[in-house]
């Protein structure tokens, strides 16, 4: 018997939402390559929400702030500390472009077995070096950059990741180039300040007005409802999240999941489509792999990037699209959509799932490294009727 | 509470199994190959004794009793094995959240080692912490004897052998063009709503469209380029040749689609690509232009650029059916420009008598 794959499709979402409605109101995102369904970028309100002070500070309130009231702080060593208002980030944008950048937002939290606390958008705004530099930032003295949210989470960035990128896409790909951070005089991987997800005016919940995003990194490092950037010498691992025992650079291993069919499901024999994403932020994803029961490892099949672009239109604008030829596909530090034909037969089945990054990143079969995450293979336990 | 330093000390601990305690330690320190080894997760196919997943193994205990780590013939102990179970688990669904021995991690700073409706939490959630009703009885059992062990259960020696070369065949060249190529152009070349037909390709010209990509009105999509990086020259040659061994096309129209449409339009009205209607030209006109073809090598020029095929690749026959479909045997002069096509053909005339087929 043929699934009926919109059913199977409704249904196996129906459960996994069912299953991950944390009750702080965290939101499991389901990007599958089936039509118009396809939710490569994640709706507003479908993107996972999590504050990463809410749990650490007691008496947490979600900052309320005004966008004409609001402005950033940039000080410590710098020659002439700045305050910088919405209007000067909008006028900079008027000039020199908003930067679009895809980027999968993924918690630390977030594990192969944990649903939900991961998303991708379209976040839009305007590179944070070019204020550094009309700071006067002291480079022979200020190692980093510690980074302050209205809600007291905290965050810092080394300053030798302020413009350069670390060039593993460009090494997978043969790119030359791609280590230049401000190629062009446009961002690449360089932290924004991000005021547009999406192509809206950022949302409350996500850091409105103002959030820091850091194309590779895990989301503790985007601090929302940016305050304050405060140039120091202290090169210790300044943060909340880091205070907390997770690693000071916050950058994302490579990690699968399924998101269809959903663990513990009941479905009917038959052909169907297993559905799931995986990312990395180390590199650029270049394989995906299942195993059913034990058998071998099969390559699932990659959505190509004119798949995407033909059934995520916002994805147009991204930087890493409209500057194709030099990203190659998938793109580092944004979901890989993967799909795997299976005729599944009655019975119990165990389907195991990895994947692999350009930078020699395999998930494990348990992870014992914590500080980074938990990446280990997503093992889903699906119960086939006869 | 824990820095990150000491987590990782205490993961990078627990994977030496020679640990004989949960107790945080200095254990190796960073460039120690052998912690490396193991963060790096070389585990994937030699496998941890309990490294069947998320499902405890039914033939684990081998009978061997408790307590002892291994039997003599290798078989794992059944409480051994449990912990190894435990452990696995543990550290798939718990440890991100309740640190590496379950005494608290940040979105959970308290210790679960001393909780009672363990099952009930794993399996239905509490507070912010989902459930994971997958999880059985006796994987909870096997989590709580992981956390609550205190070095009484002998474990198994580590594995020594380094982590499996996993290399995974490339794709095949086929496996390519269903990968990259198919959404646009059909899993047969035969195109889609986002891109042309291209089957029976010109080699040459396919080759350079798709190294540079392609950027036109005519399909909602333009195509990316995809350098020899990404499909390898070889790879692409074979691609060629298998859109070259479809089943090839026996009557006027077929030929007209795979040869000629993509470039001159719906019955050769023309294009976008070149928007000159070919119904009003003579069979001589087709000979000549599709022996010799037009503007070298220059596939950059649209207007001027037209490829040449030998009779091998395609018969006086069949140019002659591709003519006939197009102007049923009465070439219709609808052409948008009557100069140029007055040009072309006294620029030709003297060259018709070497394409003197019968074509009757």
């Amino acid at each position: 018997m043929v699934v009926d794959r919109r059913r199977f499709l409704q249904t196996a979402g129906a459960g996994l939402l069912g299953a991950s409605l944390w009750r702080c109101g965290y939101h499991e995102v389901i990007p599958l390559i089936d039509g118009v369904e396809v939710p490569f970028v994640s709706a507003i309100g479908e993107h996972y929400v999590k504050n990463g002070a809410e749990g650490s500070l007691r008496g947490w309130r979600m900052p309320d702030l005004d966008p004409a009231g609001w402005s950033l702080v940039i000080d410590g060593l710098v020659e002439r500390p700045q305050t910088l208002t919405l209007a000067d980030l909008e006028a900079e944008a008027a000039a020199n472009g908003r930067v679009e950048l895809l980027k999968t937002m993924q918690c630390v939290v977030d594990s192969a077995a944990v649903p939900g606390l991961v998303g991708t958008a379209r976040w839009g705004g305007v590179p944070l070096l070019p204020w550094l530099e009309r700071a006067g930032i002291d480079r022979s003295r200020a190692k980093r950059l510690h980074l302050f949210g209205a809600d007291d989470f905290t965050g810092n960035i080394p300053l030798d990741r302020l413009d350069v990128f670390d060039g593993t896409d460009g090494i997978a790909y043969g790119i030359d180039g791609i280590s230049d951070g401000m190629s062009g005089g446009r961002a690449m991987y360089a932290p924004l300040l991000v005021t547009h997800m999406n192509g809206e005016p950022l949302p409350r919940s996500h850091g409105a007005p103002v959030r820091l995003v850091m194309a590779d990194a895990y989301g503790y490092a985007n601090i929302k409802w940016l305050t304050r950037i405060t140039a120091t010498d202290d090169d210790s691992a300044f943060g909340t999240y880091q205070d907390a025992g997770f690693t000071d650079e916050a950058t994302s291993p490579v990690l699968s999941k399924m998101t269809a069919p959903i663990d513990n499901a009941r479905l009917p024999s038959g052909p169907m489509t297993l559905h799931g994403f995986a990312v990395s932020g180390a590199a650029a994803v270049e394989a995906v792999e299942v195993r059913i029961d034990g058998g071998e490892w099969q390559r699932a099949r990659l959505a190509t990037r004119a798949e995407v672009r033909a059934t995520a239109p916002l994805v147009d604008e991204a930087v890493q699209i409209t500057e194709g030829e030099r990203f190659g596909w998938p793109l580092r530090g944004v979901w890989a959509i993967w799909s795997l034909e299976w005729d599944a037969p009655p019975g119990k089945h165990l389907i195991e799932l990895r994947a692999r990054d350009h930078a020699g990143g395999v998930q494990p079969e348990i992870d014992f490294e914590i500080a980074d995450g938990v990446n280990a293979i997503a093992v889903t336990r699906v119960e086939i009727d006869a | 509470m824990m820095n990150h330093r000491v987590l990782a000390a205490v993961a990078a601990t627990l994977a030496l199994w020679g640990c004989e305690t949960l107790e945080p330690n200095p254990g190796p320190q960073p460039g120690d190959p052998s912690a490396e080894r193991d963060a790096a997760g070389g585990d994937i196919d030699a496998g941890l004794p309990g490294g069947d997943a998320a499902a405890p193994r039914e033939d684990g205990g081998g009978g061997a009793g408790g307590g002892g780590g291994e039997t003599d013939a290798g078989m794992v102990s059944e409480d051994a094995q449990q912990w190894l179970d435990g452990r696995l688990l543990y550290f798939r669904y718990c440890a991100v959240c309740h640190g590496s021995d379950g005494t608290g991690g940040p979105p959970w700073p308290e210790t679960i080692r001393n909780m009672t409706d363990t099952y009930e939490v794993v399996t239905e959630g509490r507070g912010e912490m989902p459930g994971f009703p997958s999880l059985t009885a006796e994987d909870v059992l096997a989590i709580e004897l992981f956390l609550t062990d205190d070095g009484d259960i002998v474990r198994p020696d580590e594995p020594d052998e380094p982590p499996p070369d996993i290399e995974l065949p490339p794709l095949t060249p086929l496996e390519q063009y269903a990968t990259e190529c198919a959404v646009c152009h059909g899993v047969e070349g035969t195109g889609t709503v986002r891109g042309p037909q291209i089957q029976f390709p010109v080699r040459d010209y396919a080759s350079f469209v798709t190294r540079r990509g392609r950027v036109g009105p005519t399909y909602p999509e333009a195509m990316d380029p995809y350098p020899v990086a990404q499909i390898a020259e070889a790879a692409l040659a074979e691609i060629w040749d298998w859109l070259h061994s479809m089943p090839r096309p026996v009557d006027g129209e077929g030929l007209y689609t795979v040869f000629c449409g993509n470039c001159h339009g719906p019955a050769g009205s023309g294009s976008w690509f070149y928007y000159e209607s070919i119904r009003g030209e003579d069979l001589y006109e087709y000979f000549y232009v599709v022996r010799e073809g037009e503007g070298g090598r220059d596939y950059s020029d649209r207007e001027e650029y037209m490829p040449a095929w030998t009779e091998a690749e395609l018969s006086n026959e069949e140019i002659q059916a591709i003519w006939l479909y197009v102007t049923g045997g009465f070439p219709i002069d609808d052409d948008h420009d009557d100069d140029h096509d007055e040009d072309h053909d006294e620029d030709h005339d003297e060259d018709h008598d070497e394409y003197d087929y019968d074509y009757e």
